[in-house]
């Protein structure tokens, strides 16, 4: 006796409003008896507990929140015959009326998942029920895509905020521009732009692109915000050439991203840090916030 | 009284008339317009074939004939390009343009795949990379990170295991230093290092271990992502690392390809084919791939994750979608980041190299251009206040660090330079002059691009020399204008820049000391200066060469310690008879500058030579054999005069004594190249100085050679020396060419195929003299042509092949009947009949072909000479047959095969040769001017006709005699198998002979062709056989009856006979169920 599901889509991912649709596996070398097989597709938004936001929430207060709940009976009470059997299933992914569909997302303070899991109840004695279940991926694409907003940016000793201005004359003088060519930025496509060291007296080390998270969580007023870097990929290795655009080029990993979020509950928000490493052990970091989307 | 004769003879030869069969038998041919094989014509012939089996038969045959009309060994020494080589080399060029004009993902990435072939831009990556290691080799010991070093295996661990208290321990140690550990390691360890590193990639890959595997190969990028302690070793360790990274991309596209044949299986498209795209490639294999891409596109450091980019880019194909051009442009740009520009140069070279496999054309010019222009821009780097002082540091020189960026800027140079349009010299230069200006960068691109392009900048280019000389570089400005010589070999500079560019190079040249190197440099320019200059700056340019090889071999044998005598005696062969003088002279050049050619100071300086030299030497001397317009190139470009090589040049002392510096093997060997150098320019020359030193190489060539040697070389050989003989052309000067041909015949004892070259030249030779008399000789060019009769006579005999010399025989013979030299034919027709037994019997060693074919050979050899005895006019005393009579008696005295056909070909093959001297008038004779034939000699003898037709029947006895055995055995054998083949074959033969010799009118040859022709049918001749002879008697029959219409009462009674056989033949044949006419004969054939 064998029983498992499977997503018509080999990376189990679709988007909101689509039909979510598959098969359902049973294989039997005897008779089977069962009284319904039954399919629940259900989704909900975890906080999640960690070390650091333990003090700041009780734990009976973090909740999931449900916010996809679809139960699809398959077949009434009936018998197998011993075989394989294929049953297609098809359900639309619709959130629960009142809530609204999140992305499919693993961070430090903030899950969301879906599931799709089937059941064939059996009775008897000494006979338990069969399940199986698989994960559910599900993208929230935006309608209308938002401008792009590109960035140019300068870097200079002047620009440091932390940085008293008499000690400004004692930092080697730098220029640094760039551009990122969209701080609305798709998740589907590479995030890029360029960096030009035009000048700089002090040998550079590292040109780096870092990409930040930012999760916070909200619950009765009070606040966990938590900053984890997901990328950091080095753009310019060794003192680059003067005065030669090098390219900033990111594919966004596809794990730890989702687009960006803002609810009552929980936001998910992203930064890019493009940072200057010098020869001599410090380093500038220039901070610019994106907007993830699903294109 | 004909009559009579006639009845009294079972057997008469018939009259034809040749003319008229002729006529009948002549096939309308087209001339297509299209060579079958070349590529269109192929189209041609496939499209044709498609639609009718029989066209492409009709064009091939229609080649041969084409192919025909010129020489074919000419041909064979003109297409001096291996032709598959040149066909690939145009497919490749087709493939490249066809990528070029469709922009676009999908056409962009056809070329295919294997990087163990030369890429399409004739960049062989295979021979770079083993260059690269031989070149790069360091003694020092190079000092590596720990971390680096460590064994790949303990990668296998998982990372995030609880670390153990020495561990923690040791990494807390490491932290307090300010710097990371190292272990110095010598080139050889390095190497095993790369070695284990590799094996253990192949290992993890064996066992499915895909993420440690990509570990390693991120680890292997590491080990380049920075330059070692010394830089001097960075090629060869890009080299070492750049195979496991191509190793791991093609694993990753092999892994990725073979689930996507699985998946293209099992949704039942079959096999995924070799050119697929992404359109072919289900989405779990995308998912795979883009999974592998995602995992390198994360990699934090920049230069692993390029090198990881670019080892994987091949996998995009999967994908679809991706503009290749694109990519390689981001990748191009990303090399940008890296600082190093060592590093950044080498990350360039195998960007390039990767995109050679992926994309062609404009696309992937375009991106190596980006690169090479970015590494143009960047070269300051390689020389600013920081670098020189971390050079300084390392104790590497600034000529030697620029010197390692050769290879990647010769790479992308050149890969910039296939095939480019001319602005893209002009786009090189111009940032080479805004940014770099060093030596290096400069032989890069002037060894890239071709005279074509910088031609006519000449003027402008040799001031950027100028100025490079002054940057630090290894090798001398000579090296740069050796590089501009060689592309302006096959593409002259203007006129006017010709004397200062010379001027100029000349001195840069003359100016090196190494003598090998000033060998390597001095090369190019005695070939362009062959080429393209006037002799008398060749001449001083080769004396100058000359000179200073005298110097070096002078210097070698100081250094040595030995002015040459103990070694003089017992070196090389060659030099033995020199030994002896050879001890004084080597230590006084002097005398050897003097023009002592072939003198023993030379012959023991020769062993002197750097042998590095010797190949740049070669060269020389086989540009200058090859003559001006010699070797390759469109000669029309060169604009100078179609000659074969100066032999002004060839003579020179300066060309002697080159040519002296060789010896024993090494000497053979220059020799055959120059020889065929002078081959492959295919220049037939008539100056007897330069053939002359041309037979003497020939004859060193020869002389090099034993029967040991391999078959070949020999083949080789004779093909060179007897192209020397063939391109010897001294026009109206015949005895000198006889001269010649008797001085070859002397030299290329052990060359088979030389031997018959020089045969043909002397049959040749006979045939121009003919044209030259206009047909009749005087009293002096009479003995002349004896004389070469008497040469063929005697070279003839020495060659190994019986069929060979039978056929040279007969050609022989018709020559001399053609120029009148009647007695000589007669012996040459002699000696072609006694050849007959030897062909029949071949000894199988030295002819190469089977015993058994000897009987085909023996029927073959029977009636080539029959053939030539047509016209072979009668001996005065011995009668007019004496050599058919001589002939059927070497027939009669061959070892036979009682169960083959061949006896009665061959029997019936002088039956034929009979009934065509039956004629009043031959089908063929020697022209006005030549021998008298037997039509003439016997014009309306009554002896010629009775002996005549007492041998036709005679040889008709014997044939039916043959036959006649040959049934018996067959009908042993129940007509089957082999036999009873051979029996119907020689029976049919008898038959058409009968049918195309004998007079049919005559009752009894009538009778027997009817009891044969039963006898035939009864036997199991084919029928379809039997029927067309009966149409042919038909016809003929016809052709009598028109005849008998105008003729006497004789034509009638002919065309009578003839008309019953041949309705009797059809009857019996199947042709027609019942006779045709009610005729009583029909009864009787029947």
């Amino acid at each position: 006796m064998d029983l498992s599901v499977k997503l018509s889509r080999v990376d189990h991912t679709f988007s909101a409003g689509e039909k979510c649709a598959g098969r359902i596996i049973v294989k039997t070398r005897s008779r089977l008896a069962h009284s319904g097989l039954m399919l629940v597709a259900h989704g909900e938004v975890q906080p999640q507990l960690s070390a650091r936001n333990a003090g700041i929430f009780g734990a009976s207060q973090l909740n999931p929140t449900p916010i996809l709940h679809t139960e699809l009976p398959i077949l009434d009470a009936d018998v197998f015959e011993p075989g394989e059997y294929e049953l297609p299933f098809e359900f639309p992914i619709e959130p629960i009326p009142g809530e609204t569909l999140a992305e499919t997302y693993h961070g430090v303070y903030v899950n969301v998942q879906y599931t799709v899991s089937v059941e064939l109840k059996r009775s008897g004695m000494f006979v338990r029920s069969l399940a199986a279940q698989c994960p559910l991926v599900v993208h929230t694409p935006t309608e209308a895509k938002p401008d792009p907003e590109p960035n140019d940016f300068e870097i200079l000793p002047e620009s440091l905020k932390n940085v008293r201005a008499e000690r400004l004359s004692a930092i080697p003088p730098f220029r640094v521009t760039g551009r990122l060519e969209q701080t609305n930025a798709s998740l589907t496509t590479p995030f890029v732009g360029h960096i030009t060291v035009e000048e700089s007296t002090e040998r550079i080390r590292s040109l780096e692109l870092q990409l930040v998270r930012v999760e916070t969580v909200r619950n009765e007023g009070r606040e966990a915000r938590e900053r984890t870097e997901i990328q950091n990929l080095q753009v310019g290795e060794g003192d680059v050439a003067r005065g030669m655009p090098v390219p900033l080029y990111a594919v966004l990993p596809r794990l730890f991203t989702a687009p960006t979020v803002h609810r009552s509950l929980f936001s998910i928000e992203f930064e890019v840090n493009v940072i200057v490493r010098f020869e001599r052990h410090y380093l500038s970091t220039l901070n610019i916030p994106i907007t993830l989307y699903r294109g | 009284m004909e009559e009579s004769k006639a009845a009294s003879l079972a057997w008469v030869a018939r009259r034809r008339n040749y003319a008229k069969e002729r006529q009948l038998l002549a096939i309308p041919v087209t001339v297509p317009d299209k060579h079958p094989l070349d590529d269109e014509g192929l189209a041609y012939a496939r499209s044709k074939l498609s639609r009718q089996s029989g066209a492409g038969r009709a064009g091939g045959a229609a080649s041969a004939r084409d192919a025909g009309a010129d020489d074919p060994l000419g041909a064979v020494a003109s297409a001096d390009e291996d032709p598959l080589r040149a066909a690939a080399g145009s497919r490749a060029a087709a493939a490249a343009a066809a990528a070029g004009a469709s922009s676009g993902p999908a056409g962009s990435h056809v070329v295919g795949a294997d990087d163990g072939r030369a890429s399409h831009s004739g960049l062989n990556w295979p021979t770079t990379r083993q260059r690269i290691l031989r070149k790069y080799v360091v003694d020092g010991s190079i000092t590596l990170s720990r971390k680096l070093f460590d064994d790949a295996a303990k990668m296998d661990a998982p990372a995030d295991r609880a670390m153990s208290l020495e561990e923690a321990k040791e990494r807390l140690a490491r932290l307090d230093e300010a710097a990371e550990p190292t272990t110095e390691l010598t080139q050889r360890t390095y190497q095993q290092h790369i070695e284990r590193l590799h094996a253990s990639l192949e290992s993890a890959w064996a066992s499915e271990k895909r993420v440690l595997a990509l570990k390693i190969a991120i680890k292997t990028s590491k080990l380049i992502a920075r330059p070692t302690s010394m830089p001097a070793f960075y090629p060869s360790a890009f080299a070492m690392c750049s195979g496991i990274l191509d190793s791991f991309g093609r694993k990753v596209f092999e892994r990725l390809r073979g689930i996507a044949d699985a998946d293209s299986r099992r949704m039942g498209t079959g096999a995924l084919p070799a050119d697929f795209t992404a359109a072919d490639v289900g989405s779990a294999t995308r998912e795979t791939t883009r999974n592998w891409l995602y995992k390198t596109a994360c990699i934090r450091e920049l230069v692993p994750r390029l090198y990881m980019e670019l080892a994987l880019l091949e996998c995009y194909r999967f994908l679809g979608g991706e503009d290749y051009a694109a990519l390689l442009t981001r990748l191009a740009h990303t090399c940008r980041g890296v600082g190093d520009p060592l590093v950044a140069a080498y990350a360039r070279f195998y960007l390039a190299k990767q995109a050679a496999r992926l994309v062609a054309g404009e696309p992937e010019r375009a991106c190596v251009w980006l690169c090479l222009s970015d590494q143009l821009a960047t070269w300051g780097l390689t020389t600013d206040e920081h670098r020189v002082a971390l050079l300084g540091r390392l104790g590497v020189s600034q000529e030697q660090y620029a010197d390692l960026f050769a290879p990647p800027l010769a790479w992308l140079c050149q890969q910039v330079a296939w095939k480019a349009p001319s602005k893209m010299f002009s786009r090189v230069i111009r940032a080479f002059r805004a940014s770099c200006g060093s030596p290096v960068a400069l032989t890069a691109i002037l060894s890239a691009f071709d005279g074509r392009d910088y031609g006519p900048h000449l003027a402008d280019i040799v001031p950027l020399i100028k100025a490079a000389a002054e940057q630090p570089t290894q090798l001398p400005p000579a090296d740069m204008y050796r590089a501009l010589a060689e592309g302006l070999v096959d593409f002259p500079p203007p006129v006017a820049d010709r004397m200062p560019f010379l001027r100029d190079a000349w001195t840069a040249v003359s100016a090196v000391e190494d003598a090998e190197l000033f060998a390597e440099c001095a090369a190019p320019f005695v070939e362009l200066l062959c080429r393209h200059y006037e002799r008398e700056h060749l001449i001083v340019v080769l004396r100058v060469v000359a000179k200073r090889m005298r110097k070096a071999a002078k210097e070698a044998a100081e250094a040595a310690g030995v002015p040459g005598d103990a070694e003089g005696g017992g070196a090389e062969s060659g030099a033995g008879d020199a030994a002896g003088a050879g001890a004084g002279a080597a230590a006084a050049p002097g005398t050897a500058a003097a023009g002592d050619t072939g003198s023993a100071s030379a012959a023991a300086a020769a062993r002197r030579v750097p042998v590095g030299c010797l190949s740049h030497l070669e060269r020389i001397l086989v540009c200058l054999v090859s003559g001006p317009s010699g070797s390759g190139g469109d000669s029309a470009a060169s604009g100078d005069g179609d000659e074969g090589p100066d032999p002004a040049v060839i003579t020179s002392d300066a060309f002697v004594s080159l040519m002296d510096l060789f010896s024993g093997a090494r000497k053979t060997d220059v020799c055959r190249r120059m020889l065929e150098g002078f081959v492959k320019a295919g220049k037939p020359t008539s100056d007897p100085v330069l053939v002359h030193t041309l037979m003497d190489m020939a004859r060193a060539l020869h002389d090099g050679l034993d029967r040991s040697s391999p078959a070949p070389e020999l083949a080789r050989a004779s093909f060179l020396c007897g192209r020397l003989i063939e391109l010897t052309d001294f026009g109206r000067d015949l005895e000198r060419q006889l001269a010649l041909l008797t001085e070859a015949r002397q030299s290329f004892r052990l060359l088979e195929g030389a031997k018959r070259r020089v045969c043909l030249a002397g049959l040749r030779l006979t045939r121009r003299a003919l044209r030259l008399v206009k047909g009749r000789h005087g009293a002096r060019t009479a003995p002349f042509m004896r004389a070469c009769f008497a040469f063929m006579h005697i070279t003839t005999p020495g060659l190994a092949s019986a069929r060979h010399r039978l056929n040279i025989y007969c050609a022989a013979a018709e020559s001399a009947l053609c120029n009148d030299c009647a007695p000589q034919a007669d012996a040459l027709l002699a000696a072609a009949v006694a050849e007959v037994s030897s062909v029949a019997a071949p000894p199988s060693t030295d002819d190469h072909e089977l015993d058994t074919k000897g009987e085909t050979f023996a029927e073959e050899a029977v009636r080539r000479v029959a053939g030539s005895l047509v016209m072979a006019p009668g001996h005065p005393e011995a009668g007019p047959f004496h050599h058919v009579r001589s002939l059927a008696e070497q027939v009669r005295l061959l070892a036979w095969d009682p169960l083959s056909s061949a006896r009665v070909r061959c029997i019936m093959a002088i039956a034929d040769v009979l009934g065509c001297m039956g004629q009043r008038e031959l089908p063929y004779r020697p022209p006005a001017g030549g021998a008298e034939a037997n039509d003439t000699l016997y014009a309306g003898d009554p002896d010629y006709e009775d002996e005549l037709q007492d041998l036709y029947a005679a040889t008709m006895e014997e044939a039916l005699g043959a036959v006649s055995v040959l049934s018996d055995v067959a009908k042993d054998a129940d007509d089957a198998g082999s036999v009873g083949e051979a029996f119907r074959d020689a029976l049919m033969t008898v038959i058409d002979g009968l049918c195309a010799h004998a007079e049919l009118s005559v009752p009894e040859a009538a009778a027997t062709l009817a009891k044969l022709l039963k006898l035939a049918k009864r036997r199991g001749v084919a029928e379809g056989r039997l029927q067309s002879l009966a149409r042919r008697l038909e016809e003929r029959a016809a052709a009598a009856a028109e005849e008998a219409e105008t003729g006497g009462k004789q034509a009638a009674a002919q065309s009578e006979a003839l008309s019953r056989l041949a309705n009797g033949a059809a009857v019996l044949s199947g042709l027609r169920q019942q006779a045709w006419r009610p005729a009583d004969g029909a009864a009787e054939a029947e």
